[in-house]
């Protein structure tokens, strides 16, 4: 299995926000590496940048994880929309 | 009108976040930070070099300011792109009650009647000098059109792609020039993400965004035209639409370009937002006091400016607030009422992205966000003969008369529509 890498924007909004998520990633997936690139958090919202790496498997579960915990999970490039 | 070459003054690509630097090459983000990337400029080379009159003897069109681009050769598309139209909107001020409101007419923008012709014009020309040959966009209707008509100028290859349920003018308005249509079945989040993926596979250059740092340096010709129509300065507020979020934060940049090379004085301008109520990520975070906006599911009429999750919407947030501005919102039945009244008083026929942005500059009036005795810029972005469908139903058939003088006193004259007989 290969090692790879996906950067990501998570949006912590409706309660996961006061939730300790990422920690609880670390516990659940201890080889999915994170690398956070910068954050911003607002009184009812919050944004991370990541950016994830690890087995492909453990990065589509870690990804799953996330989730599952209430966080919107967007790709860096091409997640956001542009104009048209 | 032949232009003498002149040397770029483009420093570099740079983090909005980080300040993290990268060569001028296709890119949309930082690797280190995410955040997107800029056109940096040498602003102290172009002191001295870049002044009223250097512009003044460039080409009536946005090239006139291509100093201030990102390009580095000759312009290869949009020669006869921007330039258009600053009106003195006076009878619509005095509908108003407000002093001095000016219209920055992007409705008769060439060669596709919208401000998308800027932006196009120098991602197409960018295109070019990276060498590619195929290039596209991940669309809502106006930009597929432009990117279709300033391709097809070019001899580029071009897709556009496009949500599969677009209205069925702008199917055909873009597909006159050529392109191949790519109609996706998905929403406009869709449509981009595939973007994103063909731009990695193919090589192509996707204009909105594979180039996105330079297409969007496009915008800023809306806001340079507007000071120097003004006479070189700048109106007190400045109303826009936001969508992606390109425009707002460019025109303020430009505002802000033209203060530091002192071709202007800075009279602190304000800038406001204007969204859709079905629509309207921005005005919302605004007025909940957010730095922060929330994803939304468009819909609205306005649908050239339905963007849900703007690229650069926390940019607009910081531009709007730093500059004292605000931002409103317009309900449908607002904007077509917006529509119909600056046609009626100006004769100028937005879409409803237009009618959004007055409906809004109007509200922002009336709340006493905008001071009625400033001078107010209303920028209109798109034209109205490019979504007549939204328009249908809202005016009564006129009657039809036989070619009888006696027919037209009764019916029309008089007003009596029981006496048509034809």
């Amino acid at each position: 299995m290969s090692k790879a890498t996906r950067k990501v924007w998570l949006t912590f909004e409706g309660g996961c926000q006061d939730e300790p998520v990422i920690w609880k990633l670390s516990q659940e997936y201890p080889n999915v590496i994170f690398d956070i690139r910068q954050a911003s958090i607002g009184k009812a919202i919050g944004i991370m940048a990541l950016e994830l790496s690890g087995k492909e498997k453990q990065l589509d579960k870690a990804i799953k994880f996330l989730q599952s915990n209430g966080v919107k999970v967007d790709p860096v490039e091409g997640g956001s929309l542009v104009e048209g | 009108m032949e232009m003498e070459p002149a040397m770029s003054y483009v420093k570099s690509l740079k983090s909005r976040e980080s300040g993290q630097e990268y060569p001028i090459e296709p890119r949309t983000v930082c690797d280190i930070d995410f955040s997107p990337v800029e056109v940096a400029y040498d602003y102290k080379a172009m002191q001295g070099n870049v002044t009223r009159q250097s512009i003044e003897a460039g080409p009536l069109s946005l090239w006139r300011y291509k100093d201030l681009l990102p390009i580095e050769g000759e312009p290869k598309a949009g020669l006869h792109s921007g330039w258009t139209p600053l009106v003195k909107a006076d009878k619509l001020a005095a509908e108003l009650g407000v002093k001095e409101l000016y219209i920055k007419d992007d409705s008769a923008n060439y060669p596709s009647f919208s401000y998308k012709d800027r932006v196009v014009s120098v991602a197409i020309t960018k295109a070019i000098e990276f060498g590619f040959d195929t290039v596209g966009c991940a669309s809502t209707g106006n930009l597929a059109h432009s990117v279709a008509a300033h391709a097809a100028a070019a001899g580029l290859h071009t897709f556009v792609m496009v949500p599969h349920d677009l209205e069925a003018g702008k199917m055909v308005g873009m597909s006159v020039f050529g392109p191949k249509v790519v109609r996706i079945a998905g929403n406009y989040d869709d449509v981009n993400r595939l973007c994103s993926q063909i731009a990695d596979k193919y090589n192509w250059a996707i204009v909105n965004v594979n180039l996105r740092p330079f297409y969007t340096e496009g915008a800023k010709t809306h806001g340079f035209e507007i000071a120097e129509q003004l006479g070189w300065k700048l109106p007190q507020h400045t109303v826009l639409p936001v969508a992606g979020g390109t425009i707002l934060p460019k025109v303020n940049k430009a505002y802000k370009e033209f203060i530091r090379l002192g071709l202007v004085d800075d009279n602190s301008p304000v800038i406001h937002g204007a969204q859709a109520q079905g629509c309207n990520p921005i005005t919302t975070a605004i007025e909940e006091g957010e730095e922060i906006f929330r994803p939304q599911k468009p819909k609205t009429i306005a649908k050239s400016i339905a963007i849900g999750n703007p690229a650069d919407g926390y940019y607009v947030i910081k531009d709007i607030l730093n500059s004292g501005g605000w931002a409103a919102s317009a309900t449908d039945p607002e904007i077509i009422d917006a529509i119909k009244l600056l046609a009626r008083t100006q004769g100028i026929f937005t879409e409803p992205a237009g009618g959004t942005t007055l409906a809004c500059a109007i509200k922002l009036i009336q709340s006493g966000k905008i001071p009625k005795d400033e001078s107010i810029c209303v920028c209109i972005t798109g034209n109205g003969l490019k979504t007549l469908e939204v328009m249908e139903n809202q005016f009564q058939a006129a009657p039809v008369i036989k070619a009888k003088i006696k027919e037209f006193d009764e019916v029309i004259v008089q007003g009596n529509n029981a006496a048509a007989t034809a």
